[in-house]
């Protein structure tokens, strides 16, 4: 009897382990929030990120890195100043300082380098030098000087994975800044935004800013995200499609910032 | 044996080098070139499907660490499957024509591709029409391209 099970394993032993992993990786995929999952991708992602040192090193011979890193700060602090007077006065034209308009400015936030980029075949996310030994934690926003680039999903000790706003699973609230219209911001790929379902009666114009709308318990209100590039009536004309172009490029980013709770 | 094994780590990492610091460089259009998985193919090829589907999952699951966030384990999944399909390449490179071998290899990766795409797209508004002519094609094609020239790089040892 223990012969037949013991030659039936060796015979197909090939076939036995691949159902086995493939089990696993279904487990793995339909329990990505799992604390053992978690803490398995994490130990991963720190012990794997040296494979992005030469990377590093590449980037650091272009030098100004440092000068680069403050003055990219300044830099923030000065968007943030000038955004925060653009929607001071939107506001004040509007006759509604009465509702409370808050100072945004004074965000705690930690600047941490790109580590590694959308190298793999899927998947479009961001490695920072920064983890859970800095503060960042899960859920968190992360900015960079020219706008929203994405929300912590995963920290190790020294790294963290920024899920950012291009990966088609990526959704974010956002409100248009002129007409004061609320939506849901999802990539369509080529680098571009979309907001659907807008009803028909609002009038939204492209040029119009885009910034978040604070409705969302990770982003606070009017962060800048991008520019409407341009408006169209669905197919069945019950409401409107705009494309929204992001202010962040991608592609150079280097330097982020990530806003501490 | 030994040998063996540190041959094969070795060609992981090259491939794990390759694919995090050019990948980003040598896009285009969003689409990569995946190196790990011809490190996998190689692998298999070489070693056969049971080293094949091992490493598949390892290399997964270190590509989903390193590059991706969401859907951790989908690479997993799909680079064991590759990797055990591909085991049945193993001694075949000498045995058949060399257009037949590459046919096979780009039918593997088509495999590849196709799961990988629709499983992560699975939730996003777009038609499988448009994935496979949008991701699939040009991912396996590109991928081909480079498997063929490092296969004929690297030294024959199936």
């Amino acid at each position: 009897m223990f012969k037949a099970i013991y030659d039936f394993i060796y015979d197909f032993f090939e076939y036995i382990l691949l159902g086995v992993l493939i089990l696993l990786s279904f487990i793995m995929i339909l329990s990505g929030d799992a604390p053992q999952v978690e803490a398995l991708q994490n130990s991963l992602s720190d012990t794997f990120s040296f494979l992005t040192y030469p990377k590093k090193l590449i980037q650091k011979t272009t030098g100004l890195v440092q000068e680069n890193k403050e003055l990219r700060r300044q830099n923030l602090q000065l968007i943030r100043r000038n955004s925060e007077l653009i929607e001071a006065y939107n506001e004040n034209k509007r006759y509604e300082e009465m509702l409370g308009f808050r100072d945004s400015i004074g965000y705690n936030v930690l600047p941490a380098r790109v580590i590694n980029y959308g190298s793999m075949s899927i998947g479009q996310a961001v490695l920072l030098n920064k983890g859970q030994k800095n503060g960042v934690t899960k859920h968190l926003p992360v900015i960079s000087t020219e706008g929203v680039v994405g929300k912590v999903v995963n920290t190790g000790d020294h790294t963290a994975v920024v899920h950012v706003f291009n990966d088609i699973n990526f959704r974010l609230s956002i409100r248009f800044v002129d007409s004061r219209v609320v939506g849901i911001l999802q990539p369509i790929g080529e680098g571009l935004l979309q907001v659907r379902d807008i009803p028909t009666t609002a009038v939204i114009h492209p040029g119009e800013e885009v910034v978040t709308s604070g409705f969302s318990d990770i982003f606070p209100p009017n962060l800048k995200v991008g520019v409407v590039d341009e408006i169209k009536h669905s197919e069945t004309r019950n409401y409107q499609i705009a494309t929204v172009k992001p202010y962040v490029q991608l592609e150079s980013l280097e330097e982020v910032f990530v806003i501490l709770k | 044996m030994l040998k063996k094994i540190l041959h094969t780590i070795g060609l992981v990492f090259l491939a794990l080098f390759l694919q995090v610091t050019l990948g980003d460089w040598i896009s285009i259009q969003d689409i990569r070139p995946d190196f790990l998985l011809i490190a996998v193919i190689l692998i298999a090829r070489s070693d056969g499907k049971l080293y094949g589907e091992i490493w598949g999952f390892i290399i997964g699951l270190i590509s989903n660490s390193i590059g991706v966030s969401m859907l951790f384990g989908l690479s997993a999944l799909v680079k064991t499957i590759t990797g055990f399909i591909s085991g049945f390449l193993k001694g075949s490179k000498r045995s058949m024509s060399l257009f037949n071998y590459y046919f096979i290899v780009i039918t593997i990766m088509l495999i590849h591709f196709i799961i990988l795409y629709t499983i992560y797209y699975n939730s996003a508004d777009m038609s499988l029409q448009y994935i496979v002519m949008r991701y699939v094609i040009p991912s396996t094609f590109y991928t081909s391209a480079f498997f063929i020239i490092i296969d004929n790089i690297l030294p024959q040892n199936e």
